[in-house]
């Protein structure tokens, strides 16, 4: 008898946990071509095989305020539609996901998309973002933070100010340019040794460093004017154009 | 007629092939000139001799015994006997078929070359023409995809520009709204790295100068300011100028503003 009432209340402990860790809100995107995702915070955006956005363990607004009860918390931004500081909204085959919250009240999203769907983020002021197997069109921008990509084929275009950009590529889609480009920050990429390309690196003030065996026509009797250098070469016969660029920072081309 | 003539149509004078005036003369020399009388009389000896002569017929006997002979050497010859071949005799190069076989080869390059010839300046033509075409099918992708709602969609298209060597002013406007106006800093890089292959364009020019003023980005700026450097566009020192005045312009910005007010004579 003692024995039973164990097993039932560890169930009912494993079952709290298990919901605790459930995604806390899904959205089926059924004609959704392209997600847009404005934020300030640092999110984490995974591919799962499911066709629906998923905010895994998104903190509802926990605070017990009395005072606001029969209230509804307005933002600046828009209204909130999803009772989680969000808005969702929907033009045609886009879908909008926008933030309320400011990055001092949000510590962090985790969003789980579907792996072929084109997502947009911007990450305002101080966001940074984290993309893990997506083989989707993926468009970033940030301020400060820094964008990290793994296990993604592109096409990629990044952009971020003062943040460091780190790519890991498992294979390259050749249908359209991939472009990474840091004011200040370095741009880190790895690509297979068989991925066909025509590159170009750039960076103004830095330096850059690579394993691959680049064949670099150097233009002869040629004044170098400014400090425009520009690296171009043909990895593995050519093909898709992936530049890469800093302008202070350094380039980073891995072989894997 | 002379002894000469006389000598040279007297086998044709017997045989009587003669015009009526020339047998007349010749009969006439013949009665004259003993010496021909002598040819006369001689050839017409000769061939009667001719004529009398039987034509010689092999006797039956000879193809009885030849086919008797074949017959005996048929018997000899056994499966077991071996037939030795007989050594070709060398031959002497074969001068003559060799010249005719290079004269042949000769003959058909250079008509095949006469030919490529004319096929090539008509296929130029048409090349000419399929190029001016292509690219102005170009000229319209790009148009049509510059402004995608994809930004790698429209990074393409910019890139597409860079096989053009003289691109139509609507183009040159598609790409100049891409540097100053696109919403993605990526593009407006790319489109002003684009443009800076068409230095010669005074709309291009005007662009680049007014982009100095208005762009915010430090690496747009660098990349507008290594443009106009390069191109030794002197209007371009003053909204350079300015920008060393702005608080907001960052120092490596200004660093390469300095270099390049410096590079401008």
């Amino acid at each position: 008898m003692k024995r039973t009432g164990i097993i039932i209340n560890l169930m009912a402990f494993l079952s709290f946990i298990f919901t605790y860790a459930q995604e806390d809100y899904t959205k089926s995107l059924n004609g959704i071509t392209k997600v847009y995702i404005e934020t300030g915070t640092k999110v984490t955006i995974t591919a799962g095989s499911d066709n629906e956005l998923k905010f895994k363990s998104i903190g509802k607004d926990s605070t017990n305020n009395q005072r606001a009860e029969g209230l509804k918390a307005i933002y600046s931004g828009g209204t909130d539609n999803t009772g989680l500081g969000v808005l969702i909204s929907q033009e045609g085959s886009v879908l909008r996901v926008k933030d309320l919250k400011s990055w001092m009240q949000r510590n962090g999203l985790k969003i789980e998309l579907p792996k072929t769907i084109d997502i947009h983020i911007d990450c305002g002021e101080l966001g940074a973002v984290t993309f893990e197997g997506f083989s989707s069109e993926i468009e970033v921008n940030s301020n400060v933070g820094n964008i990290t990509f793994s296990e993604v084929t592109g096409p990629i275009t990044a952009h971020t100010e003062t943040g460091a950009i780190k790519v890991d590529f498992v294979n390259v889609n050749q249908s359209s340019p991939i472009t990474i480009h840091s004011s200040t920050g370095s741009v880190d990429v790895s690509l297979p040794s068989n991925t066909k390309a025509d590159l170009e690196l750039r960076s103004t003030m830095g330096t850059i460093y690579t394993d691959f065996e680049l064949k670099i026509d150097a233009p002869d009797g040629m004044k170098v004017v400014g400090a425009n250098r520009k690296i171009e070469s043909k990895l593995n016969g050519g093909g898709v154009n992936i530049a890469l660029r800093s302008s202070t920072g350094n380039v980073y081309l891995r072989k894997k | 007629m002379n002894c000469n003539d006389v000598e040279k149509y007297i086998v044709d004078f017997i045989d009587g092939q003669l015009a009526e005036d020339e047998t007349g003369q010749i009969q006439k020399h013949i009665e004259a000139c003993t010496n021909c009388k002598t040819l006369y009389d001689e050839t017409v000896a000769l061939l009667t001799a001719f004529n009398d002569v039987d034509e010689e017929v092999p006797n039956e006997s000879l193809r009885e015994g030849f086919y008797k002979r074949l017959e005996e050497e048929k018997q000899l010859l056994r499966p077991d006997v071996e037939v030795i071949q007989l050594r070709k005799q060398e031959k002497e190069f074969p001068w003559k078929r060799a010249f005719q076989v290079a004269a042949s080869i000769v003959f058909l390059f250079s008509g095949y070359f006469l030919g490529s010839h004319k096929t090539k300046q008509s296929a130029n033509q048409e090349i000419v023409a399929l190029q001016i075409e292509t690219n102005e099918l170009k000229e319209s992708v790009v148009l049509a995809m510059i402004e995608n709602q994809s930004v790698s969609k429209r990074i393409q298209a910019v890139n597409y520009t860079e096989g053009f060597e003289q691109p139509d002013v609507k183009i040159l406007e598609a790409l100049i709204e891409r540097m100053q106006y696109d919403g993605n800093i990526n593009v407006r890089l790319a489109a002003a790295e684009a443009l800076s292959e068409f230095p010669e364009s005074s709309i291009v020019k005007d662009a680049f100068i007014e982009a100095l003023t208005t762009q915010k980005n430090p690496s747009l700026q660098i990349a507008i300011i290594q443009f106009l450097v390069k191109i030794q566009e002197k209007r371009a020192i003053d909204p350079m100028k300015k920008l060393l005045e702005h608080s907001d312009t960052p120092d490596f910005v200004k660093e390469q503003v300095n270099d390049g007010i410096s590079q401008i004579i």
